[in-house]
This record gives C-alpha cells, structure tokens and sequence, in this order.
C-alpha cells in the first residue's frame, strides 16, 4: 500500500517537472516555477498521504488498465475546440497520446455552452470511455456530469477549469497570480502612478474573474494608479479594437497602460493604439501568450503577455490520465482534486526569444 | 407647422425619416452628455469603422428580407469565407496570384451558398427563418472542418494588411468598402428593373408571378446577392483580425437583422430602403459607442440597446397611418381637441 502511494507521488512530482521544463531555457521565472513545483507535490500528495495514515480518504479498484495492450477511448472535451489554447491543448494531447496505438482519441466541441458540455459528458459515460480529458464550461454545472463518470470508472482529468466536486486531477494555467504578476509589472513600469484601463472577459467567465481578482489585489497596494474604465468585450479581437477606440475618445492622453484579459483582446487593443499613432506611448498586457501575441511583442505593439506552454500542460494532462488508467487507484474517493499549476512565464521583449519556435502555439 | 418651414428641403427630409430625427437626438443628447467628446470627427470615424462590418451585410441581408424571405445565414458565410481565404493562402503562399484566387474561392463560397439557398427557397415552401436557422449551423460545421477547427493566422497578406490597417484621409478601408455596398445595393434597388421586381416580389409573390414577374429569379439573385455581401464582410473582418477562426463573426446576423428591423425594412417584405436599413445600423453603432463614453456599465448596455429598439419601431410604427399605434395616437389628438 505504502509503496504504491510512493509510486503515484514519484510519478506526479515526474509529470510536474516535465511540466516546469519548458521553463527552464527561460530564465526570468525559474524562481517562480520551482515555487510552482513545490505547492504542485504538495496538493497532489494530499489525497495519496491520507491512504498512508489509514486509508480512511481513498479506495482501489481491483483492475487496473494497461495502455500497452487494452484498447482505451480517450476524450478531450474543451470549453471551445477552436480557440487558440483548445487547439493547443488538443494538438498536445493528441502528441501525447500517438505514441499509444491502441489508444483511441476523440475531440468534442460543446462551443462555449455548459448544457451542451453536460450533455456530451453524460454521453461519453454511456458509450463507456476509458479516460475524459476536459477543460469546464462552468464548474458547478459540470460538477454533477462529472461526478456520473467518476462514479463509472472514469477518471476525469480536467484542463485550466474544474469542477466544485473532486474529480481525479486538474493541470491549471495561473490566473489570479498572473493578474498580480501583470499589475505588478504595470506598477513598476509606470513608477507606481497613472491611469489603467481593463479589457475585460465575456462577463463572468472564471478565468476572466480569476485574472481580474489577481490585478486587482496587486494594483490597489499602489494608491497613484487609477483604474480609469472596464468594460467586456467577450474575448473578441473586433470588439476590443472597438473598445478600445472609444476609450481613446474618452481619455485621450490620459490612457497609461492596458491590461486585456487574453491576448486576443490585447492584439486588437494595439490596433486601435497603433491607428492612434500611440504605439510605444501606451503599455499593453495580455495573457496567454499565443504566436501572434509573441509577435506583436516582438514587433513592440505589445508590452507583455503571460504566456503558458499549452502544449505542454495538454501533454502533461494526458500523461497524469494515463497513470491513473495504469494504476488501480479509484479517484471517485477522493475527497480534493489535486492540482497542478503550469509555470507561468513572464514574456516581454527582452525575453521573448527565449519563447522559441517549437513552444510557440 | 407653417407651410414654408414644411416645403424646406432639410424638413422634408425629416419629416419623412423619422429614424433619422431619433438619430441626430441621439447625437445631441451622447454630445451633451460626453462634454463634446461624442461629436468629434475622430469618433464619428470609429463609429463608421465599428459599424462597417455590420453594413456591408445589411447591404446583402437586406435583399433577402426585401424579396419576402429572411437571411441568417451572413455570419456563416463570412465566416466560411474568412476561412477559405485563410486556408487557401495558408497552404498556396501570399503571391499575388494566390491572393487573388484566395479572395475568389472566399467570395465565390458565399455566391455559392446563396444560390443553393436560393434554390432552395424560390422553389419549395420552406420557411426561410427555420432552413437558414439549420444551414447557418451547417456552414459553421463546415468552417471548422476547413480550419481543423483552429485558429488560423493570416501573416505576411499585403492586400490584407492593407485593407486592414491603413487609412485614407484618417478613414479605415472597411468603411469605404461599406460605402461601396451601400452605393450598389442603392442603384440596384432603385435603378434597375430587378430593384423594382424585388419589391413586387416581396409586396405579393403571387399577383407578381401573375403579371409575369420571374419571382423564382429574382428571389435567387437576391440570396446570391445577400451570401456574397456576407463573404466579403467575412474578408474583410480577417483582414482586420489577420486571421480565421471556426467563431468568426458568430451571432452577428442578430444585429444584421435587428439594425434591418430598427432600419424600417418590413419582415414581410416588400417595403423598406437601403438607406434605411443602414441608418438602424448606425442607430444602434451610436448607441453602443454612447454607452462606452459616458460610462454606461456594460451589464446595461445590452437591455438599453433593446428598448431604444423597441423606441425606435414604435416611433415608425405611429407614422404609419392605419397602424393600430398610429389610431391610438390619432384618437388621443381627437380627444385633446
């Protein structure tokens, strides 16, 4: 019994460094990575160290699979497949998983609805999957769906967005200590005075409170900087060109700096900047770290961006399924989900070389 | 009002586009309200530019709706095109020539999704709301199945990142396109035989079929018309965006419409004018761009967008005479008298 808890927490802290490597050619936040790393062990050990002190918290399943010889279905089931880090958690995962040939991979598309990703979840325990890889439209919503899959056998391996209720692993990119990280890097920037306006997310949208909360908590220990305005506009390139046109008429000059909740966002904000003639006059944040986000970055039309591997942490995902699959552990007992955090990367044009070619996505 | 304040050309104007009047209101009260800021030439071009899009499909959709039938499928198409231009550069490279077969497979895609609705919809009683409703879901299906259901980046495109991003005379490309519809949708409606059929056609297909009007042609040019004004607008937003996605202009047919409706275009067809049409798309760009400058919360924007709407065809709706607005109206003067 003890041993095999050995063996989960060995090969977890394993998937966890695998997840830190990419950080390691980019030396600006080592620190911050290691730190990652530690908490990283720390949460996944918590449910394998109740089984040591007694087993009260966990329970095993009397047959493990084998990926080398039983044929297994593998879903991945994203918020939206054709966003830029669906594509770039499913091309991961499907990297991840060629190697395995008796592997059957599936994507689904619930396209941003949670009714629709309920539904797909519930079908997917009917048609009796081995393994789901997922990324939550909503965590209470899917929390029942999900549950229904767990209690089948189905280990549920969710990508950034969670469920409420425990589920076998979630591999998160960070969120509120990017929106810190950011604000920080605003503040500094802008010597702790100026004026900050916010492209916010589709309203209510997790990651874009998450992102928000982190900023916030970090720009209000700088009472010279003032947040000027925040208004949506849903993820959406278009919109937040728009947006940000109409708060160049509003403001003016008084604009010192942006901060988009995603790249996308941030991409069409340096639009509107670059047709005002402002370009370089105005710092401009986003997150993620998309190619095109790089490139703006290195063209200097962008300050910054936060950028995670998604590759990686779609991989890494895939790769923390699989020991479940191969182990005979019954994540349905668990009674937290253990997390791990990708390390974030702080991107801006001094380092953003360091991104290269193949980690790009 | 005096008889020489009512033959003043401005007044007549006026008096016969009440949309218009609801307009220049709007103008002032954003004006007052933002201090000046509203009424500044760099403003009005980022409402012109936030609303190009939306024009250059109501200068398609509104055939559609015109001719008795109604069009969601603008979004689909500009979405289908945008990805096809994508694609095709992608995979062929950024030559001139490749450019341009690009844009002529992109275009050509809309051209030909509106035929095969037109066919279908000239010749069969299908509900045009319920089969374009379906087939906007097939041609999102088929964008992704083009994408690989990614995002595609369109890098290096010189005539892309020319209507994209440069201005003449401080005005984006995209609005001279606009400009360019709404001119040739406004010729053909109301300078070309084929104009006139459509309003015969959408007024009573039959009666019209019966004096020997081809409603069964004209009905298809219209959908043709209307897929490939939604193909260019699909163009043109991956110009702006330099790149494709499978969401792509998703859920803007809604605004199409709604900027028709507002626009005084009658959803039973027959009855209404481009200039219309493209004075609601800017009724609700002004409204949108209001909002943001004077701080309106966004939770709100949405709600009032809809009862100025709602505003806006009551106002239509009482100056049409024999409307049941319009006698309610009539009746309260009677009484006041």
């Amino acid at each position: 019994m003890k041993k095999l808890s050995n063996i989960l927490l060995a090969a977890l802290m394993a998937a966890s460094l695998v997840a830190c490597g990419g950080a390691a050619n980019a030396a600006n936040d080592t620190s911050a990575s290691t730190q990652q790393a530690a908490t990283t062990t720390e949460q996944a050990a918590a449910p394998a160290a109740e089984t040591t002190s007694g087993g009260s918290g966990i329970g095993f399943k009397d047959k493990a699979k084998n990926p080398y010889v039983d044929e297994l279905k593998i879903a991945w089931v994203p918020t939206n497949a054709s966003e830029a880090n669906g594509t770039a958690w499913g091309n991961g995962i499907a990297e991840e998983l060629a190697y395995w040939p008796n592997i059957t991979f599936n994507i689904f598309d619930p396209k941003g609805e949670a009714e629709e990703e309920a539904k797909i979840i519930s079908q997917l325990v009917a048609e009796g999957y081995d393994g789901i890889l997922m990324q939550t439209v909503n965590p209470d919503i899917l929390s029942a769906p999900v549950r229904e899959a767990e209690e089948a056998g189905i280990p549920v391996v969710c990508v950034n967005m969670g469920t409420t209720e425990p589920h076998a692993a979630l591999v998160s990119m960070t969120d509120f200590e990017a929106g810190a990280v950011i604000a920080e890097r605003i503040a500094e920037a802008l010597n702790g005075e100026g004026n900050v306006v916010v492209i916010q997310a589709k309203v209510g949208a997790a990651r874009g409170v998450r992102l928000e909360d982190g900023f916030q908590s970090a720009i209000s220990k700088y009472p010279n900087i003032k947040i000027l305005d925040e208004q949506p506009a849903d993820w959406n390139m278009e919109k937040a060109q728009n947006l940000m046109n109409d708060f160049l008429t509003k403001y003016g000059d008084d604009i010192d700096a942006v901060f988009a909740h995603n790249d996308q966002m941030a991409e069409g904000a340096a639009m509107a900047v670059q047709n005002a003639g402002k370009t370089g006059d105005i710092i401009i944040w986003g997150a993620n770290g998309e190619s095109k986000a790089l490139e703006y970055i290195e063209q200097g039309l962008m300050t910054g961006t936060v950028y995670t591997n998604c590759k990686d942490q779609g991989k890494t995902a895939a790769r923390i399924l699989l020991m479940y699959l191969n182990s005979n552990v019954d994540t349905s007992t668990f009674t937290k989900t253990p997390v791990t955090k990708m390390p974030p990367i702080t991107v801006t044009k001094e380092n953003v070389a360091d991104i290269t070619p193949d980690m790009r996505w | 009002m005096n008889e020489k304040l009512k033959n003043n050309p401005v007044m007549k104007v006026l008096l016969g586009n009440s949309r218009l009047i609801v307009l220049l209101i709007m103008v002032v009260v954003f004006t007052v309200l933002t201090s000046g800021k509203f009424f500044t030439y760099k403003n009005l071009i980022n409402i012109l530019y936030a609303v190009s899009l939306y024009g250059i499909m109501i200068t398609g959709a509104a055939f559609a709706v015109l001719v008795g039938g109604i069009d969601r499928t603008v979004s689909g198409n500009a979405a289908l095109s945008g990805a096809v231009v994508a694609m095709t550069i992608l995979t062929r490279g950024v030559g001139g020539g490749n450019v341009a077969l690009a844009i002529f497979l992109g275009l050509g895609c809309g051209a030909l999704s509106g035929l095969i609705h037109g066919l279908i919809l000239s010749r069969f009683n299908i509900p045009a709301f319920l089969l374009t409703l379906a087939t906007n879901e097939v041609l999102y299906g088929i964008v992704q199945f083009v994408t690989g259901n990614q995002l595609i980046y369109i890098r290096e495109c010189a005539l892309m990142d020319y209507i994209g991003q440069v201005r003449w005379l401080g005005i984006p490309i995209p609005v001279y396109i606009m400009i360019a519809c709404v001119i040739f949708s406004y010729i053909v409606l109301n300078h070309t035989v084929y104009g006139r059929q459509i309003y015969s056609v959408g007024g009573n297909r039959i009666s019209s079929e019966l004096s020997g009007v081809p409603a069964r042609r004209d009905i298809l040019i219209a959908y043709i018309i209307s897929g490939f004004m939604g193909a260019l607008a699909g163009f043109v937003l991956s110009s702006m965006n330099q790149q494709a996605s499978s969401t792509q202009a998703k859920n803007y047919e809604n605004d199409v419409l709604a900027a028709i409706v507002v626009g005084g275009v009658s959803m039973r067809g027959g009855s209404g004018t481009i200039q219309g049409a493209i004075l609601g798309a800017f009724l609700i760009g002004v409204i949108g761009n209001g909002m943001t400058l004077i701080g309106v919360d966004a939770i709100y924007h949405n709600m009032i967008k809809g009862l100025i709407i709602i505003a806006a065809i009551s106002i239509d709706m009482a100056s049409v005479p024999g409307s049941p607005l319009n006698n309610f109206l009539r009746k309260f003067k009677k009484k006041k008298a």
